[in-house]
């Protein structure tokens, strides 16, 4: 998992304080955080970790927090870390927003991870997630690029897990783009009505 | 029409700077090109067959003088001289360089145009009725709305990367001219028993290898949720639209697996949940607002009598010009005023074809010139690729006839069989199995004499050299589709289709024809047509409707049997 820089809001790199490890798993894809901790390890330490799992994990074949693998141990997960988050892939888990409300607004952190760099449904979980109300962080990884990041930050996604590649060639730009835009959320801040 | 503040040019603004850092990151080998592609398309470029294009936005076609004179010089500095109207009301520039693009933008800029979101998986530019406004019968003028629709589109965050393309075309009339049923959204305003102004909302049209009608998800939306709406719409085709399948990913794909009673109660979960009487909810002030940049021009009154009597003597006096009057000119809700069509078909001028929405650069200046002096600086592009000055005084029709004949721009073939929609074919474009200059050069060439037009009447014919249908083959009284079998290019022709209110999908006629049988394979339908029509003094029966009487069999009989 080399390589991968975590940057927030502000374009600042802050890997060095990120303390989320993913928990490995057989559909774990590379760059879902910076460490990586397994079930064993995780069971067998003795200090609490910041740890992220899969939300497809703690699903049943319906969609329901009822079954999936780690459901049977979610219980154990919340003992032994500090802090739990959910990664979810934006290929498969459409409905989760749905029906899974309440348990996407208490997590910590939700990451989303981006299949493919055309694959928008990404800004439509992260604005819907603020919408619901959600107050915990939102993190996008995966195949998103840099020249996304601008419409990234204004539905509502605080930090982004990105390789050394897309860091150069002057990555603050990525975070100043389109400075006046606006979020997609208040007829107000369109232009003709903000009275600019 | 609408004036950018200090916001809208900002945005402008900073769009150009985030391209050109686009470009240059490409152009150094910094930005990958499955990145690069979608991102540029979202400034309207293209590579094309031989360069690429670029497509500069007309929002819902609105245009103003000086904007016309910047385009015309943007074609002479960076492109040959000439640009394309297309039906979306937008123009292209065929020749402009890759790198050049971002200082294109730069010009635009300074003259409140750009190239957003012309192209790519987003939100594009929305269209409208060429006669917003000036429409006797209009229920209320759409511009305002289709500006509101604009700037929530513009740069939404969370629309960018749909499954597809997406749009939206509004219209304010009972009658439709901006074929708004296949369209991935139609808006047609109504107003309730209360006199409350709202819309009902088509979704799932679009012409392309799959070509649907719209269905009506709700017969009246209150304007104040308009936004929210369609912000809710929108959410559930980027969350449900398929995207494994290129082909299958327009939300008419996603509206037709679900049925329209069932996308309609998604959009309506997602609506009550999430957004409506939210802070998207439009407020009287704010349609106030909008209206503002839409008020009526400064029209005069005139001695009505002595118009008319003006008027009479020169259609009288010059058969050209009653010509041009009948097929160019349309009814205006001020007395003493006509909207004027120009055309954008002149056919053969000096024995060259003139691609349909060709326009150089020298005609545009002309014509900002004209439609300062004749119709209040403002000209407005049409889904037929024609353009209008929507406001020309009567008594100043017969000397701006004269001007625009002489630019070759008044040819009186307005919504006659060679008034038709050409894209640009496999001349120009990547994506093309087939020529469509030539063909339309032959049909020009077979079909000259304008009393036989004017005797056939109202004919649309539409011609897409692929099934992407950019010229919307299907909904033409006559379509023709180019099509590829071993290397050659073959023509397939259908019959029977409409944009309009009763939108309807041709009917193919049988196999293609060869390249050089077009136009007489078009003679054999319209001696058909001309034969079986019937004929009262009041009515001429109209080609769809001898195809809705007769169906195709006769045709078929005459070209195939």
């Amino acid at each position: 998992m080399a390589n991968h820089h975590i940057l927030n809001c502000q374009g600042t790199d802050i890997s060095g304080s990120d303390t989320w490890q993913a928990l490995v798993t057989e559909s774990l894809p590379d760059g879902i955080a910076l460490n990586e901790i397994s079930l064993l390890e995780l069971l067998h330490k003795q200090e609490k970790d910041d740890v992220l799992v899969p939300l497809a994990d703690l699903l049943d074949a319906k969609g329901a927090l009822a079954g999936g693998l780690l459901h049977e141990v979610y219980e154990l997960l919340l003992q032994h870390s500090s802090r739990l988050g959910v990664w979810i892939t934006t290929n498969t888990d459409t409905d989760a927003l749905a029906g899974l409300t309440e348990f996407l607004l208490s997590q910590a952190l939700i990451v989303l991870h981006v299949p493919l760099f055309a694959d928008g449904r990404d800004f439509s979980f992260a604005q819907t997630l603020r919408q619901l109300g959600y107050e915990g962080e939102i993190r996008v990884a995966g195949a998103f690029g840099r020249d996304q990041i601008a419409y990234l930050l204004r539905v509502g996604v605080d930090s982004f897990v990105l390789n050394e590649h897309d860091i150069q060639h002057n990555i603050s730009q990525a975070f100043t783009a389109l400075a006046s835009s606006y979020d997609g959320r208040d007829a107000a801040a369109l232009p003709m009505f903000a009275g600019a | 029409m609408y004036h950018y503040n200090y916001a809208d040019q900002a945005l402008v603004e900073e769009r150009v700077a985030q391209f050109r850092d686009q470009t240059q990151r490409f152009l150094a080998g910094a930005l990958p090109e499955e990145q690069f592609l979608p991102l540029r398309l979202q400034n309207g470029l293209y590579i094309q067959r031989y360069a690429p294009m670029l497509r500069i936005a007309i929002p819902y076609g609105l245009l103003a003088s000086y904007q016309l004179r910047k385009l015309a010089e943007i074609t002479r500095k960076y492109d040959k001289g000439y640009g394309h109207f297309t039906t979306r009301t937008n123009i292209q520039l065929n020749w402009p360089k890759l790198e050049d693009v971002p200082d294109i933008l730069a010009e635009l800029a300074t003259v409140q145009m750009h190239a957003i979101q012309t192209s790519g998986n987003c939100i594009r530019n929305t269209t409208t009725d060429p006669y917003a406004g000036i429409h006797q019968s209009e229920i209320a003028d759409p511009r305002p709305y289709c500006e509101i629709i604009r700037q929530w589109s513009t740069f939404h965050p969370e629309f960018a990367f749909l499954p597809r393309k997406f749009k939206i075309a509004v219209i304010g009339t009972e009658n439709d001219r901006a074929a708004t049923q296949v369209h991935d959204v139609g808006l047609h305003v109504k107003k309730n028993d209360a006199g409350e102004i709202g819309f009902e909302v088509l979704v799932g049209g679009g012409l392309g290898r799959t070509p649907v009608i719209g269905k009506t998800i709700n017969t009246f939306l209150p304007r104040q949720h308009l936004l929210s709406y369609l912000d809710a719409i929108l959410r559930v085709y980027n969350l449900h639209g398929r995207r494994d399948n290129k082909f299958k990913a327009r939300i008419k794909i996603l509206v037709e697996s679900m049925g329209a009673r069932e996308f309609a109660k998604l959009v309506d979960a997602e609506w009550e949940a999430h957004t409506k009487d939210g802070a998207l909810t439009l407020s009287d002030d704010n349609f106030a607002t909008a209206a503002s940049f839409f008020t009526a021009p400064d029209y005069q009154s005139f001695d009505a009598l002595q118009v008319q009597s003006e008027l009479q003597q020169q259609l009288s006096a010059d058969k050209d010009f009653a010509n041009w009057y009948t097929q160019n000119t349309v009814a205006h809700k001020v007395a003493g005023y006509r909207a004027v069509v120009i055309s954008l078909k002149a056919g053969l001028v000096d024995g060259k074809y003139v691609p349909s929405g060709d326009v150089t650069a020298d005609q545009m200046d002309a014509l900002a010139d004209l439609s300062d002096r004749y119709s209040f600086s403002e000209l407005r592009g049409t889904y037929q690729q024609n353009l209008v000055f929507a406001d020309v005084q009567v008594r100043h029709l017969y000397e701006l006839w004269q001007q625009l004949d002489a630019l070759h721009l008044a040819r009186a073939n307005i919504n006659t069989l060679t008034d038709m929609i050409v894209c640009p074919g496999w001349d120009y474009c990547s994506l093309a199995n087939a020529t469509t200059h030539n063909i339309a050069e032959q049909i020009e060439k077979q079909f000259n004499d304008l009393d036989y037009l004017y005797d056939l009447g109202d004919i649309r014919l539409n011609m897409s050299g692929c099934m992407n249908a950019c010229a919307h083959h299907h909904t033409g009284d006559i379509g023709i589709l180019g099509v590829d079998k071993k290397g050659e290019h073959w023509y397939q022709i259908s019959l029977g289709g409409n944009s309009s209110n009763d939108a309807k999908l041709g009917k193919i006629l049988g196999r293609a024809v060869a390249a050089n049988d077009v136009a007489t394979t078009l003679q054999s339908i319209l001696d058909v047509y001309l034969d079986i029509r019937t004929e009262t003094d009041q009515d001429i029966e109209g080609f769809g409707e001898v195809i809705e009487r007769v169906g195709i069999a006769p045709f078929k009989e005459k070209v195939y049997g």
